[in-house]
């Protein structure tokens, strides 16, 4: 069988009119009827261990989160810190062992039996025996939505992401940067009220992860999704976020928070967002908690 | 093309060499049978439809007792691979039962069941079950948790994660498994049915051993051997094929 290489794909997206997905598509809010006084997410002294080798470790202690609808807040800690028992308490794919974790979900009953929060995984989690197009309708498919309204949805989100043209490809076919945007579109499809990505863009290089940005920023704009971003890198941070948390790990806690009152597009030679950089850093160092914190020196930036 | 012309040459002159072993008298007869031998005594195998029976009775057998392994190993397996009590317990068992050759279940199965058709559909069950559900418990072992985790994230439980998501992750060694089980079967078929009496290739080869007649033996063989090439290479390695392709481990393979 004849196959493009991923290279070549990625450039034939580059030539694409960018009026593809144009915003004269007037795209409707997907949560029309969220009430915006209500916070998205509350979680609420949300404590985890775990059993280890002679007693247990406690992974993440009393955490406080409160999520307004429409924010992009970013959790920034080390590995280890609790970030991905955190999230996986927040999807509901763990119990907390005390603590409660609350959404908020309108009314409206074409979202009835729909996940409210998603998660997007920093590892290709696609289903390779599926295409590209069964991939994103999966959750569409398994609550029998009828094959035009898969149809709708699925095109409409592979056009978001802007890979409508591979809808018929197999996962491997495809580049990292390629599958992290199909996970995105699977995602959108089941229109959740947040978004939970947990490192998503960190096994991606420089390049696509700035297109990511972009992407991601942009899909946020047309749908005024709520976003949770789990990372590591505190400049991927202070490029996408309204307000960043900073994580401290052995027990994971929430330890400050900044808000980040700088407009789109940023780069990273604002002074404003090289302060804050400093600052968080800082943070860490101070508690000699750095991990693999990234505070870089390259300057992204984000459009 | 190139290929199949190499194959065509290969095959000539092995029937070739043979002939003229069998013209030069090179070894007696009921030894080294002739190949125009061979073919009449297949043509009249065909014809006076003895070798049709006995195709269709062995075909029989090893359907029911396939069939039988294939839902209940895959059954098995997907228990043992996702529920851990029954692979601390059953899963060592079915380990250990798989050493077994499969064969060795013919004297239980015969004071089972006496000397009768499910004797040896027994022994073609404990053939093909162990093989397939020890690969389908691998499989399961090996699915990616971040496949399960992304599918529970998007509401699929219970049977619909079985059905959408455990099963296809698993495919690959499943088919592994079922190709397994499927000789180990039809071992375990040809050896019982040539050690005891009933309508079956098996006791077709037998017979013409008892009648001393190597033409019909050669001729049964060659039975067997399109049989076996045909699972092989048109429904097992298509299917792995497909299977593979979808996974992209196609143009590694």
């Amino acid at each position: 069988m004849t196959t493009t290489s991923s290279s070549e794909l990625e450039l034939t997206l580059g030539n694409l009119p960018s009026n593809v997905i144009g915003h004269e598509e007037a795209f409707v809010d997907i949560s029309p009827k969220t009430n915006r006084f209500q916070p998205i997410l509350t979680v609420k002294k949300v404590s985890k261990s775990f059993p280890v080798a002679g007693g247990r470790i406690q992974a993440i202690k009393d955490i406080d989160l409160v999520i307004n609808p429409g924010e992009l807040v970013s959790l920034v800690g080390p590995s280890g810190c609790g970030k991905s028992t955190l999230l996986n308490i927040i999807a509901g794919l763990e119990k907390p062992d005390s603590g409660e974790v609350k959404g908020n979900r309108p009314n409206d009953k074409n979202l009835t039996g729909l996940p409210e929060r998603l998660l997007i995984f920093q590892e290709a989690s696609l289903f390779p025996w599926l295409t590209v197009y069964d991939n994103v309708a999966f959750g569409l498919k398994i609550r029998k939505y009828s094959k035009e309204k898969c149809r709708e949805l699925v095109n409409k989100y592979l056009g978001m992401v802007q890979l409508s043209q591979f809808q018929d490809a197999w996962i491997h076919q495809l580049s990292g940067g390629m599958k992290q945007r199909v996970a995105l579109a699977r995602a959108l499809a089941l229109r959740p009220e947040l978004l939970l990505m947990d490192e998503a863009f960190t096994a991606l290089d420089v390049q696509t992860r700035q297109d990511m940005y972009r992407l991601l920023l942009r899909i946020r704009e047309e749908t005024g999704v709520t976003i949770l971003f789990i990372t590591h890198n505190v400049e991927e941070a202070l490029l996408l976020s309204d307000r960043i948390l900073v994580m401290r790990s052995r027990p994971g806690q929430i330890k400050r928070e900044f808000q980040v009152n700088v407009g789109f597009p940023r780069t990273m030679e604002y002074f404003l967002l090289k302060q804050l950089r400093l600052e968080i850093i800082k943070e860490f160092m101070e508690a000699g908690d750095v991990g693999d914190i990234q505070g870089g020196s390259t300057y992204e930036q984000a459009y | 093309m190139n290929k199949h012309i190499k194959r065509l040459v290969f095959y000539t002159g092995l029937i070739c060499i043979w002939s003229l072993a069998v013209i030069l008298k090179v070894w007696p007869e009921y030894i080294l049978p002739s190949p125009w031998g061979v073919l009449s005594s297949l043509k009249d195998g065909i014809v006076n439809l003895t070798f049709i029976t006995g195709t269709l009775a062995s075909l029989k057998r090893i359907a029911i007792g396939y069939g039988f392994s294939v839902c209940f190993g895959m059954i098995l397996g997907f228990a043992i691979g996702r529920i851990k009590i029954l692979d601390e317990t059953v899963g060592s068992l079915v380990v250990g039962l798989q050493t077994l050759p499969s064969i060795c279940w013919l004297p239980l199965s015969i004071l089972w069941f006496g000397l009768n058709e499910k004797a040896i559909i027994f022994v073609v069950i404990m053939g093909a079950l162990l093989a397939i559900t020890i690969s389908t418990d691998s499989g399961v072992k090996q699915i990616s948790p971040i496949y399960i985790r992304a599918g529970k994230n998007m509401g699929a439980q219970g049977l619909t994660l079985l059905t959408t998501i455990l099963l296809p992750a698993a495919l690959p060694a499943i088919i592994a498994g079922l190709k397994q089980g499927w000789s180990f079967s039809w071992r375990s078929l040809m050896a019982g049915e040539l050690l005891y009496v009933s309508i079956g290739l098996g006791q077709l080869l037998m017979m013409g051993r008892e009648l001393n007649d190597m033409n019909r033996v050669i001729a049964v063989m060659l039975v067997l051997i399109l049989i076996g090439v045909t699972f092989d290479r048109f429904i097992f390695a298509k299917l792995e094929a497909a299977v593979r392709e979808r996974c992209g481990l196609g143009e590694r393979g």
